[in-house]
């Protein structure tokens, strides 16, 4: 299983690689907004986990990314500091899956990757 | 004592002691700037201005981008606008009657479709001719506008009509701005205590050489060519130096038309932009700054320095001149629309410290400059001039001129230091000591040009077809820019 | 920009002191490009030292961020009270924070990791910085007579959640130093919520729009209230705290306090007016239509714009007929703000605008066309 991550702050990048790597998923790392897009460019991975606010394209833009490509759905969820609620409902219907607020919890991450890719 | 040696020693000192006071002036413009600058990146660092994108307390913001055949451009530049953070956000773009396609392909990309939008004129424009939104919610923050060819300012003051907003930032569409622009300009308009924050300036930079994608700043290079790289320099000078320490004595006059924020109340009270003269963004500042005091009213009109908006700098000798001489006649025709204020202490700092500055040091030093240039010449033919003397002169006014430039590099470095280390502050060095040479003269050379066009009237825009971050742009009119 | 002059005259300078002038400025030019290009170097050194400490640094953070105390079993469960536990540390890094710079890095490191993690992994960070020792580092800058060093003390104590240090913190709320009083009005609610907020009775400086933004997003997933409270910073004679408490009671839902809220549209400040106006709205107060029509002649053009606005959420059917009469008020901005509140309100709203005489003329069907747009956008 491939899980692309975008996520600017490098703390948590590699938190979130290692939680996930421990989990046994394979991970693609993008460090910000065009990384991200780039990476998609070679395919699709089985997840994405992203930030909103990130250099160069916002999480919003690879939700549409995705969205727009002739892929069998790809789950995302938004890993955001952004908690209020009209954000987090323009998330939704921009097609994202799940939307975990910062600060947040590896350990709860996890779950949420799992149950996720189980479905 | 002859009457020709006493008017030429008279001429002689008088040319002395505007030196002397100039470079006086530069000296505390330099210190100002340098406290100031310091004292902001203090307290810059340690605010998280990531509150403010999805607070719904921050202020509603319109962006207003004029645009005028930039067709070739334009559905890049809008999405780079789109993508900024920024919450309480509405862009406006305003089709300015252009002759090419730029409406049909905003309207093919971005799905718009014509809605009802009642538009009051609280500023009197031309006509528009219709306003789309688009039916994908994703560009939901898009407006766009269509309208009779008017001007630039014309252009901006339907963008005010059309805001819903309370404050407005007026751009150049075909600038690049920041994804965090808008968190840091909103910043000054919330800090304010008990002076209403009317206006809030950017910093401009040179994006030549720069490396560009999908209409966003990937990576900061200094120019290659001489004219872009004498110009980034400039802008060193002009905005690190000269707007902080001017904002410091809050006494700014002039916010670039290519990036500032300004309180919508106050624009439309005083009639919004001026399309009688082609300094408009300098004729604004100044016109609130006068309203506000004619009404006793507090207020602050601050500045940001951050790197937020970088332009396309002119890069052939052409449309540079072209480009300073409309600054120089937007100068005049401001100062001169608004001479009451000259030396009046009811305007107070206004009045008696930035009106004068600008009318000395930069209205008139091109011509005193070359005024001072044409009788020591005259001087030297008839065998008059002491050369020595005025070598030694003219060496320590220019080797003033270069330390103020130095200072305005040493200001970059330790502040946003946005270059890739020594080589090419080297460079920039080297720039700094050829441009007096090179640069400076032409520079004067398109201001006295200015003058001349302004007695004879001159009207008009002039053009200034750009090169573009996309290369095939094709050369159109566009607006006049910065 | 400069002008330039030159004949020879006894009220000139002479030559030798304007040669000396350009000698003097020529080598301060050399002065300062010599410093420019050293301070480049330095910086680009430490910068490669301290990326290579950050690197050391985050390996030691994520070993924090996933440790496990000793004999615990299911991760996520807390360590026995009293029972010492260490993060273990290798000895080099130990070695290491004798340099201060070195324990600087460390702590930016831990605070960013800080800010964006929460659970057993937060909590690991914070005992990772009492463990070293970095809490004596903050409390020094605290101590310092720079704003700046005290204000970024103040953030680190509060990110990492020290609350021992909270009477030198609650001092510093009031502080001269504007910077100062911010943070340390933001760490002491950071760190106790509303309680926090204590501070509220005795500041005297304004607190800043920003302030107020920054306040209210700490308070956002905040509970418990205490409404006394709230009531009692309504009377404080701080506009801006009065201000701040409206925003609070509006983000918090106190419908209870709704009747005191009403009594702000008396208050002699205009922006508290509006700000109570728009409080009413968010808090479904019904029964302060009449209020809201009562005040609405005497207020300038914003405070009856928001009211219209107001009267749109909260209003009934009961309304419809005033907002018909503003439909013909003279200021154009009225009837839209009227005509929006109307398609709010619902079937009589929108009844009462198709049977509006003048509805098909201009601007009221312009208007009332943009009203319903928007409405079902």
């Amino acid at each position: 299983m491939k899980i692309l991550v975008a996520e600017d702050e490098p703390i948590l990048i590699r938190t979130i690689e290692m939680r996930l790597k421990r989990d046994g998923y394979e991970v693609w790392l993008a460090e910000d907004g065009q990384q991200a897009l780039d990476r998609l460019e070679q395919g699709p991975p089985d997840l994405i986990i992203t930030d909103i606010m990130m250099p160069y394209a916002s999480g919003l833009e690879i939700i549409a990314a995705v969205r727009a490509k002739a892929w069998p759905k790809v789950p995302v969820i938004i890993l955001s500091g952004m908690g209020q609620e009209d954000v987090v409902l323009e998330a939704f219907k921009l097609g994202a899956d799940d939307y975990i607020t910062k600060p947040f919890s590896p350990n709860e991450l996890s779950v949420r990757v799992r149950r996720l890719l189980t479905h | 004592m002859s009457i020709t040696s006493l008017i030429s020693n008279v001429l002689a000192f008088g040319f002395w002691l505007y030196s002397i006071a100039l470079l006086s002036s530069y000296l505390l413009v330099g210190i100002f700037a340098m406290l100031e600058m310091r004292k902001h990146m203090r307290s810059s660092s340690f605010t998280d201005y990531s509150i403010l994108a999805s607070s719904s307390h921050a202020p509603g913001i319109s962006i207003l981008a004029p645009a005028y055949n930039e067709a070739a451009t334009i559905v890049e530049n809008v999405r780079s606008l789109l993508s900024i953070h920024y919450r309480n956000l509405e862009l406006i773009v305003i089709n300015d009657g252009s002759k090419d396609d730029s409406l049909q392909k905003l309207i093919d990309h971005y799905q718009l479709r014509r809605t009802d939008l009642f538009v009051q004129p609280r500023i009197a424009t031309k006509q528009i001719r219709g306003i789309y939104r688009s039916t994908n919610s994703v560009f939901h923050k898009l407006i766009v506008v269509d309208k009779e060819n008017g001007g630039k300012a014309d252009a901006l003051n339907v963008g005010v009509n059309v805001s819903s907003q309370p404050y407005i930032v007026c751009i150049d569409v075909d600038c690049i701005i920041e994804q965090d622009a808008l968190l840091k300009m909103a910043r000054p308009f919330l800090d304010s205590r008990d002076a209403r924050v009317i206006a809030s300036g950017g910093v401009v930079r040179i994006a030549n050489g720069c490396e560009i994608r999908n209409g966003r700043l990937v990576k900061v290079h200094l120019p290659d060519a001489f004219l872009p790289r004498a110009q980034t320099l400039e802008y060193f000078r002009a905005f690190l130096l000269g707007r902080m320490a001017w904002s410091r004595l809050d006494a700014l006059l002039l916010i670039s038309g290519a990036f500032g924020a300004f309180d919508k109340e106050i624009v439309i009270a005083c009639g919004g932009y001026n399309h009688a003269t082609v300094g408009e963004d300098m004729e604004l500042v100044v016109r609130m700054r006068r309203y506000m005091e004619e009404h006793r009213l507090p207020y602050k009109v601050t500045y940001i320095p951050d790197p937020l908006c970088w332009t396309e700098a002119p890069a052939s000798y052409k449309i540079l001149g072209r480009q300073r001489n409309r600054w120089t006649r937007g100068t005049i025709e401001t100062l001169g629309i608004h001479r009451k204020m000259l030396f009046n202490p009811r305007y107070g700092r206004l009045g008696l410290l930035s009106f004068p500055y600008w009318l000395l040091f930069e209205l008139l030093a091109p011509i005193i400059e070359c005024v001072g240039l044409t009788v020591s010449l005259a001087l030297a033919v008839c065998g008059g001039l002491n050369l020595p003397l005025f070598l030694a002169l003219l060496g320590f006014i220019l080797s003033f001129g270069i330390l103020f430039s130095i200072l305005a590099i040493l200001t970059e470095v330790l502040t946003f230091n946005q270059y890739n280390g020594s080589r090419d502050i080297l460079r920039l060095t080297l720039t700094a000591v050829l441009e007096p040479f090179l640069f400076h003269p032409f520079i004067v050379w398109s201001a006295i040009r200015g003058n001349i066009d302004l007695l004879r009237k001159k009207k008009g825009w002039g053009d200034m077809s750009r090169q573009g971050f996309a290369a095939n742009k094709p050369n159109k009119p566009n607006y006049a820019k910065n | 920009m400069f002008s330039f002059y030159l004949f020879a005259s006894p009220v000139m300078p002479g030559r030798s002191w304007l040669v000396t002038a350009m000698m003097s400025i020529l080598g301060m030019l050399m002065l300062l490009v010599g410093f420019i290009l050293a301070y480049l170097l330095i910086r680009r050194r430490t910068a490669r030292i301290q990326a290579r400490w950050r690197n050391i640094h985050r390996e030691l953070v994520q070993r924090a961020i996933f440790w496990e105390p000793p004999g615990a079993e299911p991760a996520g469960t807390e360590p026995l009270p009293g029972e010492p536990t260490h993060i273990p540390v290798p000895a080099g890094i130990t070695r290491s924070l004798r340099r201060r710079l070195f324990r600087q890095v460390m702590i930016t490191e831990l605070i960013s990791g800080k800010k964006a993690l929460s659970g057993t992994a937060a909590a690991n960070l914070v005992l990772l910085y009492t463990q070293l020792g970095l809490g004596r580092d903050s409390l020094h800058k605290l101590a310092s007579k720079k704003w700046h060093l005290q204000a970024q003390g103040i953030q680190e104590l509060a990110t990492m959640e020290q609350r021992g240090c909270v009477t030198r913190l609650y001092r510093l709320t009031n502080a001269h130093n504007e910077v100062v009083r911010r943070e340390a009005q933001t760490a002491i609610v950071q760190l106790y919520g509303f309680e926090g907020l204590r501070f509220l009775e005795v500041i005297d400086t304004p607190l800043s729009e920003w302030q107020q933004i920054q306040l209210l997003r700490l308070l956002q997933h905040a509970t418990g209230i205490p409404h006394a409270n709230a009531v009692h910073w309504l009377d404080s004679p701080n506009p801006t705290v009065r201000i701040f408490t409206l925003k609070l009671i509006a983000e918090q839902h106190l419908q209870e306090i709704a009747p005191r809220v009403l009594e702000c549209l008396r208050d002699g400040n205009e922006s508290i007016r509006l700000q109570a106006i728009r409080c009413l709205r968010e808090l479904d107060a019904t029964d302060s239509c009449p209020t809201l029509i009562g005040a609405y002649p005497a207020e300038a053009l914003a405070g009856q714009m928001a009211i219209l606005d107001a009267l749109g959420h909260v209003g009934t059917a009961a309304e419809v007929e005033f907002l018909r009469t503003e439909l013909s008020a003279p200021d154009h901005r009225i009837k839209l703000e009227a005509a929006r509140a109307l398609v709010r309100l619902g079937d009589q709203g929108l009844t009462c605008l198709e049977h509006f005489p003048l509805a098909d003329r201009s601007p009221w069907n312009e208007i009332f066309s943009q009203a319903k747009t928007e409405w079902m956008v």
